[in-house]
């Protein structure tokens, strides 16, 4: 114990800028971080008040890479002052039990890392109007997450690596590689950003650990970490043998490769393997969505890149009562008469499908030699969709608050209602580390007007009304605590509605939180026949 | 009482490069044994043998009766170890360093601490980023003397240090020489001639000998063969006499199984006719260098014999 404390006591005095620092960037978060949700919006401040979200989420984004970048620093610096690799180091010939060093760095991460970060977590809950208490497995389970995913990581590089130099590049080749495969591996077509800030935006978006990861076992790629980096580790403090603990950790994108192979994902998978992830119905079973095409099809003009041309097409539906749909990507096939055909993803698809939806849409990029090819003629539309059925669970009524102020909705977070910002998802919600079960929130709208006009939503059909996340993990992984959303309110018009009438939705109504469970998973197909290509408008 | 370093068929390759060829090597207690060689001849990568900085390839060393393979934590208390390569906490002043240093040895010397701190002048309060190599070197063995180990491991100390530093090094070293162990490698040949007790001379991995520098001393001479007449180079000469050179009359070697009673009667029977013979005794740098030669020279011919064997 002494060692311990010696060693612990050495690397306070000597690490002080480091850890400062850290503590400095993870202060920042905390004094930021909460100010997004203090932004609220009145009739005559929304832009400016979008403009001071925008800036505090920037901010937000912004410390929350940079407090990783704290402690890649940080346990970079602590970890070489006893560096593992090479034959130069001085404390190889004293009397060093790794042991205890070991322990000791442990023990300086738990006091300047892990405690610092657990109290800025509560900080920012409390300042969000969230109860840490109340979110404890919540926030052990995304520690477990920062540890297998940011920090045994780092620990393991900087044990492998024989300087804090080597240890940069080697990180920066695994975000490079991992940006690369996670980039090639979407399929994701990117080419229809107009600005190269839309593209990066988007790009950034889709490349941070908490989208790749929410794509995928978030625990198990955690675990996957933990024992692979946490084996690289103390073989390394205990052996000294670099290559040992280096081929440990290459052993790790191998399986990584592997897990997300065998993982459902219908983007990716072969023929075989879709059809394992999402069985076909049986014979006799009736499914529990019917589609139909609906006659009105346009096609978007030409986009960027101009050789794409983008078809929407409009689909009748119905959906069984008490069930609701998630839909996931949709291959898509076009078929000419004459045999030739073209096969591609739904790049804009419906999502999920709400009990008495009626109608929906998607839309497919045709290249426009493809288009050319096949405008003359009908074609046949071949669409399959793997889905998810999801089952009601549990229902939550609650009354519209006033605007700049908030509700309290159990078992899916806190809600403000602002109708002056979104029209289409006027609920803003957050809730502690992750986002709720799946829900959909739905409510009655009325005919008369509000009273107080600035209350009110208004609104001529159906908007998007899920949140939510499938998996029951209790954390999503995150730096910041708070899991933030916005949504709209479903409200279904009445039978007979004319169109465009004007429907109202005024504080105080009651909206009706429905949580679903997913329970099975399967595929149907939807063959639309003498479709023709609409002409570009 | 087992040598405090012993070592059995001891062997490291990288890759194919050989660094050390099956060593033998017995350093008895209260040595000062010199371990020297030319560049490249294996002398760091056996200290690091020892010290289990490097894991050998095949064979064993013991360093104070523990398997060097398994030294740990608590064996270093008794090993004092210092390199010319070796890195030291930078971000420490010599103080800090000591005082760091100084709870990590239950058998630490404070006195004796004070007592190498004032006479290596060190300063301090001084970063140890900061310091002159010298004095790194002195700030080196102040945090590896002031704990009385058993056995000093020292690789190149004295390499790039002033005359005055050396000098300053190897009092330090000799005062502590009765209570404990030295084993150094060095190319610094008068610095150790002064002190060293044990001498072993390495070339291409492999101990060519190893034995006492009083002995050593005593065994090999620079013999200066002065004869009547000119003549080539004798055919035949024993294995034993290193570099061999004849000119005009002139023959000259060095001896190196000398003896003063055998070698005298030896050379006057083969060289009957030799005006003079003299015996002359040769420093270690000399002797050192001889055998360098000598073996640089042996390889050159084997290599160039093996050529024109294939050749044939």
């Amino acid at each position: 114990m002494k060692q311990i404390l010696h060693i612990f006591a050495k690397d306070i005095r000597r690490f002080w800028p480091e850890t400062l620092l850290s503590l400095v960037i993870l202060a920042a978060l905390v004094h930021v971080y909460p100010q997004q949700w203090a932004v609220t919006y009145s009739r005559w401040e929304v832009n400016t008040n979008l403009d001071l979200l925008r800036k505090f989420q920037m901010l937000s984004s912004l410390l929350c890479v940079l407090v990783p970048v704290g402690w890649f620093l940080l346990i970079g610096r602590l970890i070489h002052a006893e560096a593992l690799v090479g034959d130069r180091q001085y404390w190889l010939t004293r009397p060093y039990d790794w042991k205890k060093l070991l322990i000791a760095k442990l023990l300086f991460l738990l006091v300047f890392l892990y405690l610092p970060l657990i109290a800025a977590q509560a900080m920012m809950l409390i300042y969000s109007g969230l109860n840490p208490l109340s979110s404890i497995t919540g926030m052990l389970f995304n520690l477990l997450l920062i540890t297998g995913i940011v920090v045994l990581p780092l620990i393991a590089i900087a044990a492998v690596t024989s300087s804090f130099f080597r240890m940069t590049i080697t990180l920066l080749a695994i975000v490079i590689g991992a940006a690369a495969y996670a980039f090639s591996a979407s399929g994701k077509d990117y080419s229809y950003h107009t600005t190269l800030q839309d593209f990066l935006l988007t790009i950034s978006q889709d490349l941070s650990p908490a989208h790749i990861l929410r794509s995928s076992s978030q625990l198990s790629f955690a675990l996957l970490l933990i024992c692979f980096c946490g084996a690289a580790i103390v073989l390394q403090y205990a052996l000294r043998r670099a290559w040992i603990s280096r081929s440990i950790l290459l052993v790790i994108p191998a399986l990584l490769a592997c897990i997300i192979l065998l993982m459902p994902n219908a983007a990716r998978s072969n023929q075989a393997q879709f059809d394992r992830d999402y069985p076909r119905l049986s014979a006799g079973e009736s499914a529990p969505i019917q589609f139909s095409a609906d006659p009105g099809t346009h096609l978007f003009a030409s986009r960027w890149p101009i050789n794409k041309n983008m078809t929407n097409v409009f689909l009748s539906l119905h959906v069984t009562d008490g069930t609701a749909v998630m839909v996931d990507r949709e291959p898509i096939t076009v078929e000419a008469p004459d045999g030739f055909h073209w096969s591609g993803i739904v790049s804009f698809g419906p999502g999920n499908f709400s009990p008495g939806l009626t109608r929906s849409s998607l839309g497919f990029d045709l290249p426009t030699a493809v288009y050319t090819r096949l405008q003359a003629n009908p074609v046949t539309l071949r669409i399959t969709l793997p889905m998810t059925l999801l089952q009601a669970t549990k229902a939550t009524r609650v009354s519209i608050p006033a605007p700049g102020q908030e509700v309290v909705v159990p078992d899916y977070g806190v809600c403000g209602f602002e109708p002056e910002r979104s029209a289409a998802a006027p609920l803003r919600c957050r809730s502690a580390f992750r986002q709720p079960r799946i829900t959909s929130a739905t409510a009655q709208a009325g005919q008369v007007p509000c009273s107080a006009p600035y209350n009110e939503l208004r609104f001529w059909g159906g908007q998007a009304p899920w949140s939510g996340l499938s998996d029951s993990e209790p954390a999503e992984f995150s730096i910041g605590p708070v899991a933030s959303w916005e949504v709209g309110i479903a409200a279904p018009l009445p039978i007979g509605s004319k169109n465009g009438s004007e429907w109202h939705l005024c504080t105080g109504d009651t909206v009706t939180f429905t949580q679903y469970e997913p329970v099975r998973r399967l595929q149907t197909t939807v063959t639309i026949a003498n479709f023709q290509l609409p002409v570009p408008r | 009482m087992k040598a405090p370093i012993c070592t059995e068929n001891l062997s490291k390759k990288f890759h194919r490069t050989v660094a050390v060829d099956d060593l033998d090597l017995a350093v008895p207690e209260g040595a000062i044994y010199a371990l020297v060689g030319p560049n490249g001849a294996g002398k760091t990568t056996i200290i690091k043998l020892l010290m289990n900085i490097l894991h050998p390839t095949a064979g064993h060393a013991e360093v104070l009766g523990a398997d060097s393979h398994r030294l740990s934590g608590k064996d270093f208390c008794r090993i004092g170890y210092v390199s010319e390569n070796q890195e030291l906490p930078e971000g420490m002043t010599v103080g800090g360093m000591l005082d760091y240093f100084r709870a990590f040895y239950p058998q630490w010397d404070r006195e004796l601490e004070n007592q190498l701190v004032r006479q290596f002048d060190l300063p301090l309060k001084r970063k140890l980023s900061h310091l002159s190599r010298g004095m790194r070197m002195k700030a080196a063995f102040v945090s590896s003397l002031a704990y009385r180990p058993a056995l000093i491991v020292l690789d190149e100390p004295f390499s790039g240090l002033d005359p005055l530093v050396r000098n300053e090094l190897a009092e330090g070293l000799i005062e502590r020489a009765p209570e404990t162990t030295i084993f150094l490698s060095s190319h610094d040949l008068a610095e150790i001639e002064n002190f060293a007790s044990h001498v072993g001379f390495i070339s291409q991995g492999r101990l060519l000998f190893s034995e006492e520098m009083s002995t050593l001393g005593d065994r090999f001479r620079e013999v200066t063969v002065t004869l009547a007449a000119p003549s080539p180079l004798p055919a035949d000469l024993p294995a034993t006499w290193l570099l061999p050179q004849s000119a005009d009359c002139v023959f000259r070697f060095v001896h190196s199984a000398y003896t003063e009673e055998n070698s005298p009667r030896e050379l006057a029977e083969r060289f009957p006719t030799a005006r003079d013979i003299s015996f002359d005794p040769m420093p270690l740098r000399s002797i050192y260098l001889a055998i360098a030669k000598s073996t640089r020279d042996s390889a050159a011919h084997a290599k160039n014999a093996a050529a024109q064997e294939v050749h044939a």
